[in-house]
């Protein structure tokens, strides 16, 4: 009995005259909005540069292998990196960049070989500063901007500073080993903190 | 082609903004700080190869560092972009799409390797293909072409400032410029021809004209006839009836007459009201509905005048020829009250309406076209009406009724109508999917009134 009560107020609801007179033109408009409707800006990234933060943060993944929790670990800050740069949010992608990042000290801190640490530290860098130029440039033009020639510059600029400052690090390093490898070390490091000491004037 | 000069004249920002508003012609520098998230890391693998003593971590902190320091050594570059605006067409008619090219070149000797362009797209044009930004990377001397459309919509559309930001090719410091371009485009909507049939108050002025009084005299139509009396014209007389009957009979005509008429459109922001966005915006619905009632009206050899609730003043004296045709029309399009203004801006009703009384001839009719969304609108209508300017209101309906409050706003909008109508105020009560001549004919068939 209830149940029919309701049942014929749903309908003379429907059928309210004052809603049927100024029903709107299109009905379906406020739950289903049309490409004229939608006003929303799309700010979601490019997939090339989501594509271009995978591939990176895969390469640092693989170079932390030698500690399978530094490589789970890293893993899954790559995976939170590449959620977040794909749905342009800044926190997520911030948070899976802590991850990826805290995954490569683990393995460092895991015995990792120099080489293998430079690979690991130079793409979390690359993935991380991808995904970051990328949402930069989703939040600032949108989706339907063309973005591939500033993402493809921007990376290639990022990727080659690592693979210059990787090899000269390395070779330095290896020189030094012959000798003594601690003082070699110790002095590349004196020799950056006064870099960034002289460029902060 | 345009040059715009930018570099050494920027003024440098010290502190840093999360967001820049730079006005036109202006720049600034912003330092995104993006890299300070690696020289963390970095510093953090030092202490932990330092205390695992593994060599590897001390050598991934060297290149983290080396990264802070690229973030410091970038620098933009000074910028210097010509930057040329073509409009495809500059008059375009409502509905028409507007192919809008910008092209932007590196007229700086040093390459930008990113620069990113947002167009100032007119604020109320809508971009319906390709997109008014992108990001690219020019050389010295090459350029870059955008391409997008616009939709055209009735009203002058200037162009924003364009905003161009170059960052670095780290990443670390961006400069923001804005710069003005002063592109516009008008889009002017024809007077429609005279297709309505409006209908205008019973009149009563002595000017002839088109409105048939009801009342016979000298016109073009047959109106009745009536027995001579002395002073009829000989002409008049009907001679077959007299010879049939024996008794003088004389012709009357149907007496024409032309009505002064004053179009008042609602263009208050707080009458800009729309149900959705299909429906489109009222005051676009008030301004084609005075287009097509200006259209007939002139038509019908009335004078038809323009006034505005607005805090522009609007006002074109009413008049008939085909100057003033145009004049309405150009009026009708650009005129500033019509343009959608500052939602907060405080237009006086009454005043506007008094102001109109003092232009108008005395016997003039009003017809207003306003969406009756508020009491001011209604008390001014019937004061308007007692001083003697006949007044018709046409009425968009901008009401919706998927909430209690917008239901009650239309229950409240009827109530105004159902008011007017009971004081002898004809109101076409026009919903968004019916034609302006279907409403207006309403009011003729009297079901209205």
């Amino acid at each position: 009995m209830s149940d029919a009560t309701l049942e014929s107020t749903a309908d003379s609801t429907a059928n309210d005259p004052v809603a049927d007179d100024h029903r709107t033109a299109d009905s379906a408009a406020a739950d289903d909005p049309t490409a004229a409707d939608d006003w929303s800006f799309d700010q979601s990234p490019s997939t090339l540069g989501v594509a271009t933060t995978i591939v990176a943060g895969l390469v640092a993944v693989a170079a932390t292998t030698v500690s399978a929790a530094a490589a789970v670990l890293s893993l899954a800050g790559l995976l939170v990196l590449a959620v977040g740069v794909r749905r342009g949010s800044n926190r997520a992608h911030k948070f899976g960049t802590a991850g990826l990042f805290a995954g490569v000290l683990l393995a460092g801190a895991a015995g990792a070989s120099p080489a293998a640490m430079l690979v690991a530290f130079g793409g979390a860098v690359v993935a991380w500063d991808a995904g970051e130029n990328a949402i930069s440039l989703g939040h600032q033009l949108g989706a339907g901007a063309p973005t591939r020639r500033a993402t493809v510059v921007h990376v290639a600029a990022t990727g080659v500073v690592a693979s210059v400052v990787g090899v000269l690090a390395l070779v330095v390093y290896d020189l030094s080993r012959t000798g003594q490898p601690t003082t070699a070390v110790a002095l590349l490091l004196v020799a950056a903190l006064l870099f960034i000491w002289l460029l902060d004037d | 082609m345009a040059f715009h000069e930018m570099g050494a004249e920027f003024p440098e920002f010290d502190e840093t903004p999360t967001e820049l508003v730079v006005g036109p012609g202006d720049a600034a520098d912003h330092q995104t700080k993006r890299w300070f998230g690696v020289s963390a890391f970095a510093l953090l693998a030092l202490a932990v190869g330092v205390f695992t003593a593994q060599g590897g971590l001390l050598l991934a902190s060297a290149l983290g560092m080396a990264f802070s320091g690229y973030g410091r050594l970038t620098s933009p570059p000074p910028v210097n972009l010509a930057i040329e605006r073509t409009i495809s067409d500059a008059r375009p008619n409502p509905g028409d799409e507007v192919t809008v090219s910008l092209t932007v070149t590196n007229d700086g000797d040093r390459p930008l390797p990113d620069l990113r362009l947002v167009d100032g797209v007119p604020d109320r044009a809508a971009v319906t293909g390709g997109s008014p930004r992108i990001a690219t990377a020019l050389r010295s001397e090459e350029s870059t072409t955008i391409q997008y459309t616009i939709a055209a919509t009735r009203g002058v559309h200037e162009f924003e400032p364009l905003t161009a930001i170059v960052r670095d090719v780290s990443g670390a410091t961006e400069r923001i410029a804005s710069v003005e371009q002063g592109d516009a485009f008008a889009c002017e909507p024809d007077l429609p021809g005279p297709t309505l049939d409006v209908p205008l108050r019973p009149q009563t002025t002595q000017y002839t004209g088109r409105t048939p009084a009801d009342a016979g005299g000298d016109g073009v139509e047959f109106y009745a006839t009536r027995e001579y009396r002395m002073g009829d014209p000989m002409s008049r007389i009907d001679w077959n009836q007299t010879a049939k009957t024996g008794d003088m009979r004389t012709v009357e005509h149907r007496v024409e007459r032309s009505v002064t008429v004053a179009l008042l459109v609602d263009a208050r922001p707080s009458a800009d009201v729309s149900p959705n966005g299909a429906a489109g915006s009222t005051l676009e619905r008030n301004l084609e509905a005075a287009r097509e009632v200006a259209a007939s009206l002139l038509a019908e050899g009335h004078a038809v005048g323009l006034a505005a609730f607005s805090e522009h003043d609007c006002w074109l004296p009413p008049a008939a020829s085909d100057n003033h045709r145009i004049e309405l029309r150009e009026t009708l399009a650009t005129h500033p009250a019509f343009s959608p203004g500052d939602e907060d801006a405080d237009v006086s009703v009454f005043s506007v309406a008094q102001r109109l009384r003092q232009r108008l001839p005395s016997d003039a009719q009003v017809i207003l076209f306003s969406p009756l969304v508020d009491d001011f609108v209604f008390r001014t209508t019937v004061r308007l009406d007692a001083h003697g300017h006949r007044t018709t209101v046409v009425s968009p309906d901008p009401t919706a009724a998927d909430t209690s409050g917008h239901r009650l706003a239309s229950v409240e909008r009827r109530m105004r109508i159902t008011r007017l109508r009971r004081r002898g105020l004809p109101v076409a009560d026009w919903a968004f999917d019916e034609s302006l001549a279907h409403a207006m004919a309403r009011i003729r068939g009297g079901r209205s009134v």
